[in-house]
């Protein structure tokens, strides 16, 4: 029974490693960190697996825990006030990544300047696109991973595409078709 | 075909898909996690805001907001209401009590009966209040004055309710006199035990006497009030009398079947429910005497206080015994 659990999960992490370690070392600019994050996040599915818990969408399911973990270090790195944080801990938290983002992170010229743009949009649509156009995640795992609503996630998703190709000079490209 | 933006977007997205972790990262990590060390199971990142971040999301949905802010009152406030009954006179949640629980309570009875027996319980309530105070030595003027004035209400609202009983259906005036006899005997009792209570706890001298005194004054008035210009019937007069010696024969067994108790107040108290139900026993006597001269209107008077002694001599044995 343990095998075979431990068989679908070596198959995900295969699958997903990569994916949760990059979308975290673009969220914390930091590679120790994002590989710590990495790791604690499929320990949790490793867990649930155990239990038999009910996973449905095991990319979402990992994603959404990356994205709470990643939230819980910010928290712990940034000593905010609790103001700060009823006013909206989603949005206050990415605004200090911009600064020292892509310094650490290895990149070519086209990555890093897409990467740039999207960090400066607009705090609430970062992720959204960035799980959208990066990761290719549907709305409606972008909003599970947020705990938003799917509309919410799909307003997010288009009006930070909008955004984006005003900034990146991308106006007449087809492919940042609206979602 | 492709153009240089498409291109450009192409690589930028092909770039970023490089990040990716070193094999022996990759390698490591699945090591840590399918064999992690205790040490790895019990640090995972915690959050320091656990408590700050519900409050704050809990504050963002507002309809939850304030169904768990009322949902809150309504607990607070219901177990408030729970922990005021016990309240005495000098606590926080007393005037919750006294000015809120029992006025709503009051107001919700229509039956005017109902209502002059709740009242005259609360006027019993409120003397047992007093003497748990004499006994813990908390009885101070203030308190003293609350308990003065709240049984003066009570005992107001009594006669109204009483009143108004009367009003409604005048035929039933044996259900008054035992309403009368019950209140009067239960100020009667309550009064004999705190002024026990205040002599056994050295106050000797006038001090915390009033509410004992105030409780016999008022159990006199209403008795007075509903004295009946004409006696009984001779039916009427048996059945009562039945009744009366129905009474003392019970406050007779109860009292026979107290345990000799060796505590001052024990033996005080026993000592006194055997003379009060022997006063009850005199004048359930006397009642005869002025039957069989005829004087229906004395010999009814006389039954009421030989009813209301023996009601007193159990109540009075019940709560004396109370205190050591």
């Amino acid at each position: 029974m343990k095998a075979n659990i431990a068989r679908i999960f070596e198959e995900v992490y295969e699958k997903e490693s990569d994916s949760i370690f990059r979308f975290s070392l673009v969220r914390v600019s930091n590679r120790e960190q994002a590989l710590d994050i990495t790791q604690e996040t499929f320990l949790r599915l490793w867990s649930s697996l155990l239990e038999q818990k009910e996973i449905k969408n095991n990319r979402a399911f990992l994603f959404t825990i990356a994205h709470h973990l990643i939230i819980d270090w910010y928290r712990k790195k940034k000593s905010l006030s609790l103001d700060t944080m009823i006013y909206k801990i989603e949005e206050a938290e990415y605004y200090e990544v911009g600064e020292s983002m892509g310094n650490s992170i290895e990149l070519e010229a086209e990555g890093r300047y897409l990467l740039e743009k999207i960090n400066e949009l607009d705090p609430s649509a970062r992720t959204p696109v960035y799980l959208r156009f990066v990761e290719d995640l549907s709305p409606k795992e972008i909003s599970d991973i947020l705990g938003i609503s799917a509309n919410a996630a799909s307003v997010r998703i288009n009006r930070g595409l909008a955004e984006l190709r005003k900034k990146a000079g991308y106006e007449d490209d087809e492919n940042l078709k609206d979602n | 075909m492709e153009n240089k933006k498409t291109r450009k977007l192409n690589d930028a997205v092909r770039e970023m898909a490089q990040i990716k972790m070193t094999t022996d990262e990759k390698k490591r990590m699945l090591e840590n996690i399918l064999n992690p060390s205790p040490l790895l199971m019990k640090q995972p990142i915690k959050s320091p805001y656990k408590i700050s971040y519900f409050i704050s999301s809990f504050y963002q949905k507002r309809s939850l907001y304030y169904l768990s802010i009322a949902g809150l009152f309504i607990i607070i406030g219901s177990g408030s209401v729970i922990a005021s009954q016990k309240s005495l006179p000098g606590d926080l949640l007393y005037p919750l009590k006294v000015n809120v629980v029992e006025p709503i309570h009051s107001a919700l009875i229509f039956s005017p009966e109902q209502k002059a027996e709740y009242e005259s319980s609360l006027a019993a309530r409120r003397l047992t209040e007093a003497e748990s105070l004499a006994d813990q030595s908390k009885l101070d003027l203030p308190k003293e004055q609350k308990i003065n004035s709240l049984l003066e209400s009570h005992t107001q609202a009594l006669y109204k309710a009483i009143d108004e009983s009367r009003k409604k259906d005048p035929a039933e005036a044996n259900g008054d006199d035992t309403i009368v006899t019950n209140f009067e005997a239960t100020m009667n009792a309550h009064a004999q035990v705190l002024d026990i209570l205040n002599k056994q706890r050295g106050k000797n001298k006038k001090e915390n006497q009033t509410i004992s005194e105030n409780a016999r004054d008022n159990a006199h008035f209403l008795r007075a009030s509903q004295e009946k210009e004409v006696g009984a019937t001779p039916e009427q007069y048996t059945k009562k009398k039945e009744d009366v010696q129905a009474s003392i024969d019970s406050a007779n067994t109860d009292l026979n079947n107290t345990r000799s108790d060796e505590s001052s107040i024990g033996k005080t108290v026993i000592d006194n429910t055997g003379k009060i139900i022997e006063e009850a026993k005199k004048s359930l006597k006397e009642a005869d005497e002025d039957n069989r001269k005829g004087n229906s209107q004395n010999a009814h008077s006389k039954l009421l206080d030989s009813e209301s002694s023996a009601k007193e001599a159990k109540i009075f044995l019940k709560a004396g015994l109370k205190f050591k």
